[in-house]
């Protein structure tokens, strides 16, 4: 296993448009955020194509973000409740006499 | 009942009945925003006063080019992150152990999730996940979770961010990608058993 490490290792290090995993790791973010240029683009494609452990961290990553994005999104009106009268009160008070 | 535009319409003449509209009408649901982001009641109750203020203040500029709905959304939003913000805690709290690791050669180096699957327990509802996500969110130390929030779940630009978060461009993109990272370790066992 140590073996195949350092074979894969070394192809990704110094292979052309290859790099490692460490380094295709740092451009996860704009890679998703489609702000990566061509040539960097191309290189992480390919890392993340022959690499299985970055190809499935990326999948997960990405569906992590989605996950935390529906639980914010689907939860507030859900979860609304009653404004509470005296909260609502102090709100229209405050305003209404200093917005007249 | 008053359609949206006519409700905006007088509240840009200060009519008081329709400030009384809009707290009653939206009031709950800005409250249940600022609630997620701030975790604290009390703290949520202050940023919706604050954001009504705000709103107050600025309806004459409303140009109507989002909905309401939207708009006091952002604007209580943008309220519970500063009010994030202000309790900052001095130091900055770790989430090292929460980051992929990576060999001296570069190549990625399998992630224990032990932990979270002991916490996990052995079956899983699909409602559950919904409490899941939360914990995990809310595990993520203050200054990551306001990042991520403004980020992913508010869905304000980096530079946005920054300016309401009081912190640099590269902190919000540094502090993103840790807490996008430790979200996606936390949430690993829910990911892995196909839950979602």
């Amino acid at each position: 296993m140590k073996v195949l490490k350092k074979i894969k290792s070394l192809i990704m290090r110094y292979g052309p448009m290859m790099t490692t995993c460490e380094k295709a790791h740092a451009f996860i973010d704009d890679y998703l955020a489609g702000e990566l240029p061509a040539k960097s683009r191309r290189v992480f494609e390919l890392h993340i194509r022959l690499c299985g452990e970055c190809h499935a961290y990326l999948d997960h990553y990405r569906e992590a973000i989605q996950m935390g994005q529906s639980y914010f999104h689907d939860q507030p009106d859900e979860a609304c409740e009653l404004l509470p009268d005296e909260l609502s009160r102090a709100i229209l008070s405050t305003n209404i006499d200093s917005h007249p | 009942m008053l359609s949206e535009s006519e409700l905006i319409a007088r509240l840009k003449e200060r009519d008081q009945e329709s400030f009384a509209a809009l707290v009653t009408g939206h009031g709950a649901y800005m409250l249940s925003v600022a609630n997620r982001i701030v975790r604290n009641e009390a703290d949520a109750q202050d940023c919706l006063q604050e954001a009504f203020m705000k709103v107050f203040s600025s309806i004459s500029q409303f140009e109507g080019r989002s909905g309401l709905r939207t708009w006091l959304h952002r604007i209580v939003a943008n309220a519970a992150l500063m009010r994030l913000r202000s309790k900052r805690r001095q130091q900055e709290d770790s989430l090292d152990h929460l980051l992929p690791m990576f060999d001296k050669y570069g190549n990625r180096e399998p992630q224990s999730y032990a932990d979270q699957y002991a916490e996990l327990g052995v079956l899983m509802q699909k409602t559950q996940v919904q409490d899941i996500v939360r914990q995990a969110i809310d595990r993520l130390p203050e200054q990551y979770r306001a990042v991520l929030i403004a980020r992913d779940i508010e869905g304000f630009n980096t530079e946005e961010s920054a300016r309401i978060l009081d912190i640099n461009i590269n902190a919000v993109k540094t502090r993103l990608h840790r807490a996008r990272a430790a979200l996606k370790t936390l949430l690993q066992p829910v990911i892995s058993a196909g839950v979602v």
